[in-house]
This record gives structure tokens, sequence and C-alpha cells, in this order.
């Protein structure tokens, strides 16, 4: 389980105080308007934020003094997850190592995670060659081969059309039952999770909170979240 | 950084402690210092105004070979002086060019030493930085504004007062201030056309009281007056900058409707410009190309030392632009710490090579033998006056990347050595390229500290040409000069290729 303990944050004039759990081996989805600080969570558990007061901890493992890459999280931005002037095969390694050189025994690691996101034939390509949709999916091969099992999703698919939204949320949700990961994801839309998250979280008005269930917020949303939905 | 701040303000206060100084300036100073401002004021006006009308031409008219123009335009920045100032030399000087056509015809002789050579050879250098910036000016006005100024049936004092003017008035102190800087402090031009008591600038007077005299105390006391000065002018340069990247100038004619493709004035300045910047050099490529005979084995050595200095200062430059750049660019550092090391790297400009390379001197004198380490010494020097250069050119792009990938790398654990070469080498590759080459060709071309230091048997390229002009051997000066010519736009122009080539379709 993920816990997130009475949690605050300050930058210039925006506070933020969270406190909530996360089920393991759930998809759990981030929602609240505009500006709220959605991203900001994420950061936060992910450790680019300083931290004011609290705890965040996984599995009874305190994350806070950690560094970014020594949690156990993979964290996927709205844009800029992929290195342009590296091929995907090179992106997706990164996951694995960060030395200069070419290291042929994650070969078979790094085409496996190509092939579970359906890449295989593009791993020479360059970032710019590949649709929105391919982007995403080397962000995801590259969460594939890191295995952490916390596996946050900033709006990875934001600018992508809704069908093929809907097809890379079933893919996350595909690998996130075959990996045992648990997963945090932000969205503006929703109405988009309800077939893929049980749980969600509410950040509105300098707070979050949860677990609460997505369905019910849904039909009978809190004075909060009224007017964003 | 500590090497930094050593050499810019250590220096300095090496040559105050040594000197016993007190601060008395006598009559031969005040003339000294009244000359270098004379010459830099009427230099930087003439350029300033030229360049202007230049630039304004450039804008207007669309010709044949505009673009060759333009990119000649950007040559001073590489072009060696020595190299400039023999051409010089050959159209105005007592032998040259502009004397055996005005001769016969009754003319006076015209001197190409003293005041009026030393104000050419600063226009010659500063007019073409003039008209690029201005031009940049221009092309940074959108193009919807002329537009606009059509539909609404704007009079050409209309068109000028309210779109041309803000331009040129957000530029000019700028620019001004960074022309009149270069001005005081352009030793070499000083060195070889000055001299004497008429016609003698601060750094060359600081040159003659540390080689000849070994007068300590004259020597810090107009360093600290030169230092002081250009420091106000870098404060001046860094406050009305614009925050643009130092870019390459690129062939543009703004559409516009109120031109008049005959305007005597623009097509006398473009051509009177052309023939001023390109005889000069054209001279000393032809007359180079036929005195070839004339390289010897003393020549050929000194350009292998030279190219050896000219890596040694790419190599050093680079290393201190990515270690101030990378703690600038970086989220963890505090924004007082950001601003120190930014400066530093900004404030050299206001240092002089001259002053760097005296205080190092009396520094060194006693642990080991500076003659010794000359090519060395000048490496270093030369990278730190190149350093404003390079910060300008990657510091913004390596900004950037920081913006946009440090979440990334940090994610990914991407730090180090790894970071720099898997993100911001390829990443920065074309701003690499074009430093280094810049760095290259600025130091190979450097006839600055090299001549406070050096032994009568060595030197580098361009103080054996100095040497070579000072013993009237013309033929070999010229030969020389095209070698190093040649040797600088090719580093220049390698390095630039290097970084755009390759560049992976992204």
């Amino acid at each position: 389980m993920l816990e997130v303990n009475n949690l605050n944050i300050k930058l210039k004039a925006f506070k933020l105080s969270m406190h909530f759990d996360v089920n393991p081996e759930t998809i759990t989805a981030v929602i609240g308007p505009s500006g709220a600080g959605k991203s900001t969570l994420l950061d936060a558990i992910s450790g680019f934020t300083d931290i004011e007061s609290g705890t965040i901890s996984w599995k009874q493992q305190q994350l806070n003094n950690l560094a970014p890459s020594q949690r156990p999280i993979t964290i996927v931005f709205q844009d800029n997850n992929l290195f342009p002037h590296l091929n995907v095969y090179q992106n997706v390694a990164l996951g694995l190592t960060t030395k200069i050189s070419y290291q042929p025994k994650f070969n078979d690691q790094i085409n496996e995670a190509l092939l579970r996101v359906d890449l295989k034939e593009d791993v020479e390509k360059f970032p710019s060659q590949l649709s929105g949709g391919q982007k995403g999916r080397v962000a995801l091969a590259r969460a594939l081969v890191r295995n952490k099992k916390l596996l946050l999703l900033d709006e990875p698919f934001a600018a992508l059309g809704p069908a093929l939204r809907e097809e890379m949320l079933n893919l996350v949700k595909d690998i996130s039952i075959k990996n045992k990961l648990t997963v945090l994801i932000v969205s503006h839309n929703p109405k988009e999770l309800i077939g893929v998250c049980k749980d969600a979280i509410i950040v509105a008005e300098n707070k979050a909170s949860g677990p609460h269930d997505l369905a019910n917020l849904l039909k009978k949303p809190p004075k909060s979240l009224k007017d964003y939905l | 950084m500590a090497l930094l701040l050593f050499l810019t303000f250590g220096t300095l206060v090496i040559i105050l402690l040594k000197s016993h100084n007190n601060f008395q300036f006598t009559s031969m100073d005040f003339k000294v210092i009244k000359f270098t401002l004379y010459q830099a004021f009427v230099s930087t006006l003439i350029s300033s105004i030229l360049g202007i009308f230049l630039a304004r031409a450039l804008i207007r008219q669309s010709f044949w070979g505009k673009s060759l123009l333009i990119t000649i335009l950007g040559a001073p920045f590489i072009l060696p002086t020595v190299v400039a100032i023999l051409g010089i030399i050959s159209i105005f000087g007592r032998n040259g060019f502009l004397n055996n056509i005005l001769e016969p015809l009754g003319f006076k002789t015209l001197s190409i030493y003293g005041l009026h050579g030393i104000i050419i050879a600063n226009i010659f250098f500063n007019l073409p930085l003039v008209s690029r910036l201005i031009l940049q000016g221009w092309q940074n006005i959108p193009t919807e504004q002329f537009r606009l100024a059509e539909s609404l049936n704007f009079s050409r004092k209309n068109l000028f007062f309210l779109i041309e003017l803000p331009m040129l008035k957000s530029r000019i102190p700028g620019i001004f201030a960074v022309v009149f800087l270069i001005c005081i402090s352009s030793f070499s031009i000083a060195l070889t056309l000055g001299g004497g008591p008429k016609s003698t600038t601060i750094e060359l007077a600081i040159y003659q009281a540390f080689r000849f005299d070994f007068d300590l105390g004259k020597a810090a006391n107009l360093a600290i007056f030169q230092f002081i000065f250009c420091l106000l002018l870098t404060i001046i340069v860094l406050w009305k900058q614009k925050n643009e990247p130092f870019q390459v100038a690129y062939d543009r004619t703004i559409q516009r409707w109120d031109i008049n493709k005959k305007s005597f004035i623009d097509w006398t300045i473009i051509c009177v410009s052309s023939v001023f910047l390109m005889a000069p050099l054209l001279t000393v490529i032809i007359d180079g190309a036929s005195a070839i005979q004339f390289l010897n084995i003393v020549i050929l050595i000194s350009l292998i030392k030279s190219i050896f200095v000219a890596v040694g200062s790419v190599v050093i430059c680079l290393s201190i632009t990515f270690f101030i750049g990378n703690v600038v660019a970086s989220n963890h550092t505090s924004s007082k710490v950001k601003w120190f090391m930014e400066g530093t790297g900004y404030f050299v400009i206001a240092t002089s090579p001259l002053v760097i390379g005296t205080g190092l001197f009396i520094f060194l004198y006693p642990l080991l033998d500076p003659t010794r380490f000359v090519l060395p010494i000048t490496a270093l020097v030369n990278a730190i006056m190149a350093l404003p250069f390079s910060l300008r050119i990657i510091l913004p792009n390596l900004q950037k990347i920081n913006q946009d990938y440090s979440k990334l790398s940090e994610s990914l654990g991407l730090k180090g050595l790894d970071k720099f070469f898997k993100l911001t080498v390829p990443r920065l590759r074309k701003e690499i390229g074009f430093a280094g080459g810049l760095i290259g060709a600025m130091s190979m071309g450097d006839l600055g500290i090299v001549t406070l230091f050096s032994s009568p048997d060595s030197g580098t390229l361009p103080l054996i040409i100095y040497r070579l002009m000072g013993s009237y051997q013309m033929e070999a000066a010229k030969a020389a000069a095209l070698i190093l010519l040649i040797t600088c736009f090719t580093i220049f122009l390698l390095a630039d290729r290097l970084g755009k080539s390759n560049a992976r379709s992204e």
C-alpha cells in the first residue's frame, strides 16, 4: 500500500495538503480541476518537490529522503518522456542502464518489452518518426523494463484522440495486471477511467484525499468537484 | 571557478600589491587616457553611424551577392587582427594602393600610423558588428507591423517614428557601449598602428611599462583605470543587452512598400563598405599567394604552435563554460549563486589580457620561468577571453535542455558524465561546434598575451607576422598572414560543420 500521511507542500503562493492511501495492484484515478495540483501530487510522490512535513511510504518503507531514481517509481510525463536524439531501443535501454556503452545482456529484456507494447518493428526509429500513441508506448516499454512497482502517469495520453486514448488505457490496464503494478493516473476526463479505475483521489481546494469510489463520485459529485465535472 | 576569479580579479590585486602604488597619474598617463578615450569615441561614432546606414540599406535592397556580403559581415569575429591590419596597411599605407593613386594627383601622402590608422582599423572591425546587430533588430520586427503600417497608409515619417525608431533606440545604447569597449581594449591595433607619445593607448602603455621599463606602478595605475572604466561599460552592456542567443544573421529582405529602389544613399553605402571591407582581405590573399615562396620553417613551426594554442583554448574554454553552465542551469542552485557564476563569466569582458598577463607573470615568476610556458599561458588566457561568447552561445540552450529533460534524467538516475555524453553533448552539438570554432579561431589569431611573454625565438603565428612586419619583410608577412587566415577559417568551418553534420532526423 502507498500511504501519504499529512504531507504538506508549499511552492511560492501555492499550498497543498495530502492525506490518502492507494490500494496495491490497482489503478487509481487522480481527479480535480485544472491548477488544483494533480501534477504537483505526482511530483511530490516521485521526489521532484521539496516536502515541508509529512511522510510518503510504500510497503512500510519511507520514501521521503530517497532521490527520484532510488524510489520504486516510474513516472511518465505529459511530454518529454523520450530523448529525441536516441532511438526507440536506446530510449527503452535507459530504463536498465545509464551507461554510455551498448550492453547486449539487456537485449532480450528490451525486445520482450517492445513486443508487449507492439513496437517490435520500430526499434530503430527516432521519436520524431513516431506518432503520439507510439511515443506513449515507448515510455510504457521503459516502465516495463524498469520494473518498479509504482507507475505514475501524468496525463500521458492527453494529446491523443479518444479512440487511441482508450486503446492506451487498456494497454496500461493489461500491463498493470500482468506485472502486478500499482498505478496512479492523472486525467482530465474521469468518465473515461470508469472501466479502468475503481478508486479515485480528489485534488481540490488545496487538499488531496482518498481513496474514494470513482463510480460514486461521478454519480454524486461533492461540491468541490461539481463545477469541474 | 577559483581559477577564473584569480585570473580576472586576482591578477589585478597582485599588480597592485607588488607595485607599491601611490595612485598618482603623471601627465603622460593622462595623455594616454585622453588619447584612448578619444580614438575609441571617434571610432565608435563613425562605426555606429555607418553601421546603421549599412544595415538599413541591406534590409531595404536586395541584390546579387547580398548573402555573401552578410556572411562577410560576420567574418571579423574570426579574422585575426594582424591579418586585417596587414591588409589595411597595403591599402592605406605609405606605399599602399590608395597613396599610389592619390600621390600623382598631387595629394599629400596619407599616413596609416597613428590616430587615423587606429580609427580606420577600429571601423574595419566594428562596422560589420554594428550593422549585423542592427540588422537583427530590423529582422526581428514582425512583418505584420510593416503590413499594418501599409494598410493604415503610414507616411514614411510615421513608419520611422512608430516602428523603426523604437527598435533603434532600444539597441543603440548597448551596441555603442560594446563597440566603445572593444575600441578601448583593442591592443593589437594599437600595437601595430599606434605607438609614440602621440598615439599610445592604455593597453599599449601597460605593455610598454611592463615589457620595456618594468614599471609596475605605472602599469597598475593604468590597469586599474581601464578595469573600472570597462567594468562600468560592461554593466551598461549587460543591462541593455537583448536576451537573444548569439546568432548567425540571415539574408532576408523585409517586404516593404516605402522603398525607393534607386536610393542613392543605400547603394553608395553598400558599395563603399563592400570595397572597404573586402579590399584589405583580397590584398592579403592575392599578395600572400604570390609570395608563398617566402614561407619558411620558422613560420611553419609557429603555425603548429598556434594550432596547439587554439585547441588548448577550445578545451579549456568549453570546460569552464560547461562547469558554469551546469551550475547555472541546475534547479538545485540558489539564484544568488547563479547570478554570481554567470556574472563572473560575463564580467571577463571588462578585464584585459594584458592586465591578466602582467599579474600572472608577477605571480608565477618566483615559482617558475613564465617565458618557458608561453603556449599554455596563452591558451589559458585566450580561453578566458573567449568565455563570454562561449557562455552566450551555450547557456540558453543548456537551460532549455534542463527545463525539458531534468525530471526525466533524475527519474532515470542519469547523471554526471553519463548524462553529459548521453544528453548534453548530443543535444548541443550545433552550439558546441559553433562555440568551439569561434574560440579556436579567436585564440589562433590572437596577438595579445603572447606578446608579453615570448622570447625572440619563440611565438605563435600572429606574433611572427607582427615581427616580420616590424622588420619590413612584407612579402613573408603576407604569405604567413594568408596561412593564418586560411587556418582560422578552416578551424571555424571545421568545428561548425562537425556540429551540424550527423544531426539525426529529429
